[in-house]
């Protein structure tokens, strides 16, 4: 946030909050559709009508899919998934990528080469599931977590914020004695808040929303997540999947305001955790103690 | 501090090992126990608990939400079977995806529900042994009455591979697509029902041209056209009579001279404005919003559809909306096609030891048999449907329990009206709809794509087909010249790849009639 | 005080054993479920069948590739990935850059907050939704736009349909849908400025586009850097679904992408080998594209990737 002497708005504020409202508004208007639709009653839904607010409000929807066992089972095993996943994820990926950040660790240049490498190139969905299969993983939650414990991706980007991080204070802490652990817990890690919080919603977001290494290793429909359960209440006959597979004509298309609930649902805890999140970002970090 | 360091480290290390064993050890795929009691058993024995229950692990496509298997349905339908059902259910819409991967691997369970029999990496997987050759257990079918009986016509060769069977059938009707149209449009505006293409033309016309919402533009769409010709409109311009080339290779549908007067009526309807300005973009399910919504006139879809339709229509403001099915003649004859009457079939896997495989017949023989179909569609009465005046109406839980995906556990006995018979319907009504259209059953005509889509096809047209379809398209709509549609098709014709399919079509066509 | 440069290799070593430990799940990760099934991509010169498995499968050298290279639309789908790649580094890349700077700037905490939460919810609809929208609000039939041409009297612009706009749509979807998921990123680099820093720049009688370009720039230039050399990697790449999503025949010819090739030819027809090769392929490129864009930045003086 920029410093400024007087709290008065200038022209710069207003042009900046106008264009920031349009945005907002752009990206925010088909979400009155949805959840408008969500609430509305099933009995009274007109199709391809743009609603602001329900004609008549109903929690039918939600009831429904409230009802069934298969929404909580989902809700529990994507839960599981999300928090223990995420935790890993964390653990794993801040641990690596401060490795990565000493460039005199020998065998660096190794290191980076295999990160890198895997940027680029995935082995493929067959020998992954063999692998999978091989551990005896399959079916169970473990296979989405273990496979997706870090990324090159992450990696890369959480290295290029702990090496923004000034040198002076890890130099510091050293000379008085600190260990390489006490550094690292101590000095990069309640440093990098912001980076943590931002790779903690990156990666409960990705954990959220998988879907397809859920279909492949996930065998038993109870332990579903909840993106392969909302597959089954939106079967959309726009998507891909069901284009190509040809005759749609089996699916039988549920109510459009379930279809509605369900995606607000799907979407609603992480929406809930974001404002916690976001409080990380805004704080600047004091850095006064290395200054003078 | 020293104790605080080594207490961080010890814990790390710990919770890291916890979950690496509590991960490692994890649920892992716990097999099945297999079904007791098989070898000794009389073959074809119906009794219920005359044996342990055959314990099934089967892969099948899911259609509506997960359902409880331990639910009233599911727990009769057992009993009823003598089956315990252990099935990994996989959205309808990926199940291709997760097959390609299990056939991969090699991962397959006992018994594989697929409707996509024609897909290559199935068919490579039949050819390579991963499915049981049924032919000999099934032998002269007198073990098997119902599978004998009850299926519909040709059920069996639609499912064989070389002349082998393979698999056992999903029974759909063959009856399923109509050209609809608004009845009530055309009583309004005094047309009589159209019975040939012409007539239909005119009709469509004088519909949009009246503006029926009377909002001052003619933006009623005519024919709702999606993604490919409507199968009935292939029929009408005699796309389906086998038609050879001069090698005598048997030509794809859609690249003969027939398909090219069809695409030049297109090409005068949308020329007209009774097609969408942009129908190349258009889905299936936003064209259905047009429809259920009184913005176009007529469509192409399923018969079953109709009552559910008429409502929302009711409800979207046309208080007497009616759909009509037509039956019109084209210059290739009646424009009606109907389905194999088999949605692909049931295959057992060769992980299923010899003698399982009887038990596995007998069940679906049980399937196939009237009481267990006739379940399969309402339930139990008093639980999941009430007869009233003699039809049966599904209740609030019977719409939940008995439904697509429920069906798809077996092979059920061929039901001419399956899919014409709407399950919102009264009996009247219904019946009414029956009336409507069961002579499609004898004039309609099948495409013979569903049994002659030989590998050299279907490795061949991959390369045209984007390109013939841009054209297809671009003729439809003006932007080329028909003559340049025409060239580009007999250059499709002419490649050295395409004409081996063709004659590789030709005879997988002989042996299919000859069978 | 720190290691020597020429102390030797067992006691460097040594030195940085709890580096070593703390990498190590990483690493453990890396090797077993990244590399131990990298033999995946030897399939890419193998005719894969699984009833052979891998060793009975036929060794086709590099058959698949020299297929690919020989497509008549090889170079169709060159150009269309590239350009949609361009149009979105130029057009979409910088849009979460400008809207972060521009949701730093607002003075109100909760106002910025609410909006911060608003961007980014696009990002959470598939894009099955996003077609669907793209079609009732663009369509030459149904299409709010249109119909609002139509009232004026204009002729209908058929936006779907014209190969023309292909591109120019795809990016625009991108942009809505992860703009403001991509600031937060930026926002997270520009929590961690030193407020002193614009107090300092204002005594020094910097406006507020100044303070901008001075201070908060400045600080997410090594960000913006290293998202553009990660986004380098994946200049083959383009979002499958989308594209097979707002496909139609009238745009193929700009809407063919290696992806789309992958699964008509790869996963349709079954044949994983070439699925393999495509993507081999692209990593390939993307791979001289991260090196050259990595030695270019380092020449420049920022810190690259590696």
């Amino acid at each position: 946030m920029s410093f400024v002497q007087k709290k008065r708005l200038t022209v710069f504020d207003w042009v900046n909050y106008s264009l920031i409202g349009l945005i907002s508004l752009l990206c925010i208007f088909p979400f009155f559709y949805v959840f408008s639709v969500s609430f509305t009653d099933p009995k009274a839904y007109v199709p391809l009508k743009f609603y602001l607010f329900p004609d008549q409000w109903s929690l039918d929807s939600y009831r429904y899919i409230l009802s069934t066992n298969s929404f909580l089972n989902a809700l529990y095993s994507t839960l599981y998934i999300t928090v223990i996943g995420t935790i890993l994820n964390i653990v794993v990926s801040f641990t690596m990528a401060y490795g990565l950040t000493k460039r005199t660790l020998p065998g660096y240049k190794t290191l980076m080469g295999m990160v890198i490498f895997t940027l680029v190139f995935s082995a493929g969905i067959v020998p992954n599931y063999l692998l999978v299969r091989e551990l005896g993983l399959l079916n169970s939650y473990w296979a989405l977590i273990w496979t997706s414990l870090t990324n090159a991706w992450s990696l890369i980007v959480i290295k290029s914020f702990l090496d923004s991080l000034p040198g002076e204070l890890e130099q510091a802490a050293k000379i008085d004695g600190a260990s390489d652990m006490g550094v690292f817990l101590r000095i990069v890690i309640p440093l990098s808040k912001p980076a943590i919080a931002t790779f903690t919603l990156f990666f409960a977001v990705m954990h959220w929303n998988t879907f397809f290494n859920a279909l492949i290793y996930l065998s038993d429909s109870s332990k579903w997540t909840l993106q392969l359960f909302v597959k089954t209440l939106v079967i959309d006959a726009n998507s891909v999947a069901v284009a190509q597979a040809g005759s749609s004509d089996e699916a039988v298309m549920p109510q459009e305001t379930i279809r509605m609930a369900t995606i607000v649902l799907s979407m609603l805890p992480i929406l809930l955790v974001y404002p916690f999140l976001q409080k990380h970002f805004a704080k600047g970090v004091m850095l006064g103690s290395v200054k003078g | 501090m020293v104790s605080w360091k080594k207490g961080m480290h010890a814990g790390v290390s710990m919770a890291l090992a916890v979950t690496l064993l509590a991960g490692c050890s994890g649920t892992g795929n716990t097999p099945a126990p297999e079904g007791t009691g098989n070898t000794g058993a009389t073959p074809g024995n119906q009794e219920a608990g005359a044996q342990e229950p055959v314990t099934i692990k089967m892969f099948a496509g899911l259609y509506n939400e997960i359902p409880d298997m331990k639910n009233e349905y599911w727990t009769e339908w057992e009993r009823m079977t003598n089956a315990k059902l252990d099935v990994e259910w996989v959205p309808s819409g990926d199940l291709n995806a997760k097959l390609d991967l299990l056939l991969a691997s090699g991962d397959l369970p006992e018994v594989v529900a697929y409707q996509f029999n024609n897909r290559p990496t199935f068919m490579r997987a039949i050819k390579n042994g991963a499915f049981w050759d049924l032919t000999d257990f099934l032998g002269d079918m007198s073990e098997y009455p119902n599978l004998r009986d009850n299926l519909a016509e040709d059920a069996l060769k639609y499912l064989s591979v070389d002349g082998r069977v393979y698999g056992l059938p999903r029974s759909r009707s063959r009856i399923d697509g109509g050209i609809k149209i608004r009845k009530d449009w055309l009583d309004k505006l005094d047309i009589p029902v159209p019975t040939t293409f012409e007539e239909y033309e005119a009709a469509l016309k004088q519909i949009v041209d009246a503006d029926l919402d009377g909002n001052g533009r003619k933006d009623t769409v005519g024919l709702l056209y999606v993604n490919d010709p409507f199968a009935s409109f292939q029929a009408g311009f005699g796309l389906f009579e086998p038609t050879y080339n001069d090698e005598g290779g048997l030509i794809s549908p859609r690249l003969t001279p027939q398909s090219i007067e069809m695409t030049e009526w297109f090409r005068g309807l949308y020329a007209q404005g009774l097609m969408s300005q942009e129908y190349a973009v258009m889905k299936e399910s936003q064209a259905e919003e047009l429809f259920k919504t009184n913005r176009a006139a007529s469509y192409g879809r399923p018969i079953w559809w109709d009552h559910d339709w008429e409502n929302a229509m009711r409800q979207s403001g046309d208080p007497d909306a009616k759909i009509l099915n037509l039956h019109l003649q084209g210059p290739g004859g009646d424009a009606v096609a109907l389905e194999t009457g088999v949605a692909g079939g049931f295959y057992i896997s060769k992980k299923v030891p010899e003698d399982k495989v009887k038990r596995l017949l007998d069940y679906f023989e049980l399937t196939a048999s009237q009481e267990v179909s006739d379940f399969s569609y309402y339930g139990i009465e008093g639980v999941h449907h009430t007869v009233d005046d003699g039809q049966k109406v599904l209740t609030e839980q019977g719409v939940k329990e008995v439904n697509t995906t429920s069906k798809g556990a077996g092979v059920l006995t061929y039901n001419k009206f399956g899919k014409v018979i709407s399950a919102s319907g009264d009996k009247a009504y219904n019946e009414a709809k029956i009336a409507e259209v069961e002579h499609f059953d004898e004039v309609g005509k099948i495409s013979p794509n569903t049994y002659t889509a030989t590998e050299s096809w279907i490795n061949a047209w991959p390369k045209y087909e984007s390109e013939f379809n841009a054209m297809y398209t671009k003729a439809v709509v003006g932007q080329i010249p028909m003559s340049e549609f025409e060239a580009h098709v007999d250059w499709i014709n002419e490649q050295p790849d395409i004409k081996k399919a063709y004659l590789d079509m030709a005879e997988a066509y002989k042996n299919f009639h000859e069978q | 005080m720190k290691t020597a440069n020429g102390g030797n290799l067992w006691s460097r070593i040594k030195q940085h054993r709890t580096i070593y430990l703390l990498i190590l799940p990483g690493v453990l990760f890396f090797i077993l479920f990244k590399f131990v099934p990298m033999w995946g991509l030897l399939l890419s010169l193998k005719d894969f069948n699984p009833y052979l498995g891998f060793a009975g499968s036929e060794w086709v050298g590099f058959a698949h590739f020299i297929d690919l290279f020989n497509d008549p639309k090889f170079y169709i789908m060159l150009r269309n990935t590239f350009w949609i790649n361009m149009i979105g580094l130029v057009f979409h890349f910088p849009v979460p850059i400008l809207l972060a700077l521009m949701l730093n700037e607002i003075r109100h905490e909760s106002f910025k907050r609410f909006n911060q939460s608003i961007v980014y919810l696009p990002h959470f609809l598939s894009w099955v939704v996003v077609a669907s929208m793209t079609f009732f609000i663009l369509s030459a039939d149904v299409g709010i736009v249109n119909k609002l041409i139509a009232e004026s009297g204009r002729d209908t612009i058929s936006f779907l349909s014209n190969p023309n706009y292909f591109w120019g749509l795809i990016t625009a979807q991108v942009m809505w849908k992860e703009a403001g998921w991509g600031t937060i990123i930026f926002l997270a680099a520009m929590a961690g400025v030193d407020p002193s820093r614009y107090e300092a720049a204002v005594v020094d009688g910097a406006s507020r586009f100044r303070q901008i370009w001075h201070v908060t720039l400045p600080a997410i230039r090594p960000t913006i850097v290293i998202l553009l050399v990660l986004r380098l990697g994946n200049m083959m790449d383009t979002g499958f679904e989308q594209i097979l999503l707002m496909m139609n025949p009238l745009v193929m010819s700009v809407a063919e992408v290696f992806d789309t090739y992958a699964y008509t030819f790869g996963i349709l027809q079954g044949q994983i080998s070439i699925g393999v090769a495509v993507g081999l392929f692209k990593g390939l490129v993307g791979l001289v594209l991260i090196v050259i864009a990595n030695t270019i930045v380092k020449r420049l003086g920022y810190e690259g990737i590696y």
